[in-house]
């Protein structure tokens, strides 16, 4: 079997169209599972309440199920319930659901980190509680947790690969199609294996850049 | 029994060590004391070849630690034979460095079993005379981690005399401990001193190093810039350096 | 009590059970297997091994499983005479699930402190004995909650192998809703079964955990 060098350039294009998908989706998805950590961290450090009781249970349920079928669920349930959106939305919604139960373990451990010291300081101040989590825990925890938000964007990256089980054409998709329409097995997949590669180590990179950054401004 | 010759240690563009030399005789304990960054530590683990030293030589009861020939056919042992020279000094750490993984007496047994390859029962028995001695015998079961601070220091302490070495070296073995717990180590290692056992301590315990020292080593920028015999050094420094660092010294004491 | 009406499915999914939880337990066991032979090459092999190893490593941990598995199953020619698409899912999920246990296993030898070797030489131990007696026992203690991490991770990712057509779970939850129209019941019943199977991983490997705590 020979290797073609020539058929990953001319194709190329294609593959592209597919890794700007794949790229807009993982941040489409990050921004709305950010938040969601968030508003889950906060349920599952207050302790004894009802909603501390449902966060955990989304966080034990969605990281002990696989994400194809919560993607799934989305995709094919939601139109049941009467919201019928375009797949691009169902499937940042379904990574979002996912990645939002891990980054809400990891928000929860970073404000707990935080708050033990910096809660009383605040308190000191006379700030109430919930100004001292708004104008001094968060806004620490979120560049505390910058890099484990930089990590959860790879892995959205890589499982945003799912998203071609609901026909959506981003960088999986692209090289399956383009596999089965030519044959060139080997190419396409080196090709494509070489675009998450460089995309998720990119994406690393950049991130830690900002987080270099951000250290300095402050 | 132990000879400090023109040792000289870099890292990269840094010299730790300038140049050091002394003697430590045998039954005697010499303490080195001096400003953090002065390289005592760094003397310290040269002399059981933790930390390679570049030049010079440290040698014990005759034998060059670490190194094998002379000259430009210097170079260093094999790590059977490193191992071999370490077996006959006993060191401990400021961080304990207890091994997590295993109960009180099987730290002290660890070297005498595995590395001396001694019958484990009588081992067993020596261990536990130690444990004895340094009062933790009820804890022999215990983990690492279930102790505190002082205890696991004197389990330390322990676990390198179970080795029956011809000499301890202790490296600010006080300095990561509660005030409170710092006694009982100085007692475990004051009574070693009354035993005859060569030591030499690094150490901040400056009132510990007067009483319990023969000698007193005062280190600055990887040089000794003065030595002597412990109390007069101590009650009478000759340096200005060293005067500074002792009046720094009292005045921290005194907060 | 409302009738659940995807209970008359119940024996369908619980024969794609039996496949997923086969396909869990090949991949997890040989993936283990796999990465600690790796994990021993690469210490035992010199420093050309361990590079080569860790280089390759990086690149299938920087790729979804999803694009590691097609490529797998594409490259392998069509064979009567066994099940490909089983073959490649195994073998796909199992050398990437191995380049994350070399990774946690390397990760974990050179974390343990250095003061720990330090110990180990001033009782003069060799590097050999100090790294088999001392080394090995924390590090191996300090894999314990990542690798049941990543074991949970390769069996939510043996959903993946319905993307070649192994009839497990997921497609079969698929084929079923696509004729029946009970997304939510039929993909519930589904992510209770995988729940089941990666929460009771999860709790053993918890209880190994405290089990092998240094404060037990």
């Amino acid at each position: 079997m020979t290797f073609d060098v020539n058929y990953i350039w001319r194709n190329l294009p294609l593959l592209l169209e597919g890794l700007q998908l794949t790229v807009l989706v993982s941040l489409f998805g990050l921004l709305l599972a950010v938040p969601l950590g968030l508003v889950v961290a906060l349920a599952l450090l207050r302790r004894g309440r009802p909603e501390n009781l449902a966060a955990r249970a989304y966080v034990q349920w969605f990281r002990n199920t696989p994400p194809l079928i919560q993607i799934y669920l989305v995709y094919f349930g939601f139109p049941m319930i009467g919201l019928s959106w375009n797949p691009l939305a169902t499937g940042v919604v379904g990574l979002a659901i996912y990645h939002g139960a891990f980054l809400a373990e990891v928000f929860r451990a970073g404000i707990a980190a935080v708050s033990d010291r910096q809660m009383m300081a605040a308190r000191a101040l006379g700030m109430t509680d919930g100004k001292a989590m708004r104008r001094i825990i968060i806004p620490q925890v979120v560049r505390l947790m910058l890099p484990a938000i930089a990590n959860e964007l790879v892995l959205l990256a890589k499982n945003s690969s799912l998203l071609s089980t609901i026909a959506i054409v981003e960088l999986t998709m692209a090289g399956k199609l383009l596999a089965e329409q030519s044959g060139a097995v080997y190419e396409v997949f080196a090709a494509v294996a070489a675009l998450y590669v460089i995309l998720t180590v990119g994406m690393g990179l950049a991130l830690r850049r900002a987080e270099w950054k951000l250290r300095l401004e402050h | 029994m132990i000879v400090v010759e023109g040792v000289v240690k870099r890292f990269g563009a840094l010299v730790a060590l300038r140049g050091m030399t002394f003697e430590v005789a045998r039954g005697e304990v010499v303490c080195l004391i001096g400003p953090s960054g002065s390289g005592k530590s760094t003397m310290l683990r040269c002399m059981n070849f933790l930390e390679r030293y570049d030049e010079g030589r440290v040698v014990i009861d005759g034998e060059t630690i670490g190194y094998e020939g002379d000259g430009s056919e210097r170079r260093v042992r094999r790590a059977v034979d490193l191992a071999r020279q370490r077996r006959r000094v006993g060191m401990v750490f400021q961080s304990y460095n207890l091994f997590p993984h295993q109960t009180v007496l099987e730290n002290v047994l660890e070297g005498p079993v595995h590395v001396l390859g001694r019958p484990k029962a009588e081992a067993r028995a020596e261990a536990l005379a130690l444990l004895e001695k340094i009062g933790l015998a009820a804890k022999a079961g215990e983990r690492p981690a279930r102790l505190s601070g002082g205890q696991q220091q004197r389990v330390a302490i322990a676990r390198a005399l179970a080795m029956k070495p011809e000499v301890m070296l202790f490296d600010e073995v006080t300095s990561a401990l509660d005030p409170e717990l710092v006694g009982e180590v100085l007692q475990a290692i004051r009574g070693l001193a009354e035993e005859g056992m060569t030591m030499v301590l690094v150490t901040h315990e400056i009132a510990f190093a007067r009483e319990v020292a023969h000698r007193i080593i005062f280190m600055d920028e990887g040089q000794i810039v003065e030595a002597g015999p412990a109390r007069e050094l101590v009650m009478n420094p000759r340096t200005v350096r060293l005067q500074a660092f002792l009046r720094r010294f009292r005045e921290g004491y005194m907060l | 009590m409302p009738e659940i009406a995807a209970l008359k499915y119940l024996p369908v999914l619980v024969a794609a059970l039996a496949t997923t939880a086969k396909l869990s337990a090949m991949v997890v066991a040989c993936g283990l297997a796999l990465g600690v032979t790796l994990t021993a090459a690469a210490h035992l092999g010199g420093k050309a091994v361990a590079l080569a190893i860790g280089a390759v490593g990086y690149v299938v941990r920087g790729m979804p499983l999803l694009v590691f598995v097609f490529g797998v199953y594409f490259a392998l020619p069509p064979s009567f005479t066994f099940d490909t698409k089983m073959l490649a899912a195994v073998v796909a999920m199992s050398v990437y699930m191995a380049a994350f246990v070399f990774e946690i296993f390397r990760g974990a030898i050179a974390g343990v402190p250095r003061g720990l070797t330090d110990a180990a030489s001033a009782i003069g131990m060799t590097p050999r004995l100090a790294f088999r007696r001392m080394v090995l026992p924390v590090a191996l203690r300090m894999t314990v909650a990542p690798i049941v991490n990543r074991t949970v991770m390769s069996i939510k990712g043996t959903s993946l192998a319905s993307a070649i057509g192994v009839w497990e779970l997921s497609l079969a939850g698929r084929e079923i809703i696509q004729r029946d129209l009970q997304p939510f019941q039929v993909l519930g019943m589904i992510a209770l079964f995988y729940f089941v199977i990666c929460w009771a991983v999860a709790l053993a490997g918890a209880a190994v955990e405290r089990r092998v705590s240094f404060e037990h």
